[in-house]
């Protein structure tokens, strides 16, 4: 924070009075979203209960981490833990076999050069995650979590999710996840006019699964709704598309 | 206060009240909250004139934060006069 100081004159033409004011000028504060690295390939249980190891790299207390992951088979429950002790929360929408986006965030109680995430479902299931790091955040807003809709899209077809709400500032995380038709890459294109600038090079490509995450920083509360559409998918085929945003408050 | 008067052999006293008059003059008080870098900046500095002072009153600044402007000095019809601090800081 800066100040400047002004003064201010009132004046009559006979009579004057002058106010000396201190302005505190702030910085704008910032989020950083980073593609963590870490081994975050396909991973998958033998069976229901195996534990899927993940590592996620450079990580510093007080960052928020947002595991975000396309999953397949069944209808899986998960814990996760990691070796830093620190207390995971998941948001997920399973409303559809084969089509699943799984979402895990918690805020770094240490720094960890690598953290050794453990994530166990209750049943046979592969996850293709991809881990984001927020840092200058100040907490995860589990209240405005949206769940948003899925639907079954073709390429070029907009799927409406939302709307969604924040209550400030905030960086938004979208996910998408390809699990019919052309397998592959399942990029996602977003309109909003509320400005995704920027595109976090999400891609976690295996058969059917990707991850692609788009960071939106809002200066004010967000009320909107958003297009989002697979754009890689070979024409005619159909594929469909879950996502999920987090805002996380700073 | 009370005067007194004296010939040597008698003497009269006079109390009397005198009231001053505070001087004509100008009030100023500003409405500044703080400011952050790129975003939108309001904020209101208002006058009035005080003690039978009269006249219309304008605002002026020496200085302000980078991106920050004092607008003109409005009469507000009911004797303030407000300028407005607008501008979005760099």
């Amino acid at each position: 924070m800066s100040t400047f100081t002004s003064t201010f004159t009132a004046s009559n033409g006979t009579q004057s009075k002058t106010l000396a004011h201190t302005f505190n000028v702030t910085a704008a504060a910032s989020a950083s979203v980073t593609r963590a690295g870490g081994s975050l390939a396909t991973v998958t249980a033998a069976s229901g209960g195996t534990a899927l190891p993940c590592a996620v790299s450079g990580v510093q207390k007080d960052d928020v981490i947002v595991i975000l992951s396309p999953v397949n088979g069944g209808s899986p429950t998960f814990t996760i833990t990691d070796d830093k002790g620190n207390t995971w929360s998941q948001v997920s929408n399973y409303d559809r076999s084969n089509c699943k986006v799984a979402a895990f965030y918690c805020k770094a109680n240490a720094d960890a050069t690598t953290l050794n995430v453990s994530i166990v479902p209750s049943v046979a299931v592969t996850l293709a995650p991809a881990a984001y790091i927020v840092r200058g955040g100040t907490s995860v807003d589990a209240a405005h979590i949206t769940k948003a809709s899925r639907a079954s899209v073709s390429t070029g077809t907009p799927l409406l999710v939302g709307p969604f709400s924040t209550s400030g500032r905030a960086v938004l995380l979208f996910t998408g996840n390809n699990q019919q038709g052309t397998a592959g890459d399942c990029a996602l294109a977003i309109a909003s006019s509320a400005g995704f600038t920027e595109d976090l090079e999400g891609n976690t490509n295996g058969t059917f699964y990707s991850t692609h995450a788009y960071k939106i920083e809002t200066a004010a509360a967000v009320n909107e709704s958003f297009n989002i559409q697979s754009r890689n998918v070979a024409a005619g085929s159909t594929s469909l598309i879950s996502s999920l945003t987090i805002p996380v408050l700073y | 206060m009370t005067f007194k008067a004296t010939d040597g052999v008698q003497t009269g006293t006079k109390a009397v009240t005198m009231a001053i008059a505070a001087a004509p003059a100008v009030s100023i008080t500003a409405n500044l909250p703080d400011a952050v870098v790129g975003y939108a900046y309001t904020g209101s500095v208002t006058a009035q004139n005080i003690n039978g002072a009269t006249g219309a009153i304008t605002i002026t600044v020496d200085s302000l934060p980078a991106g920050l402007t004092l607008g003109s000095t409005v009469d507000n019809g009911d004797g303030t006069y407000t300028a407005p601090v607008t501008g979005t800081p760099t």
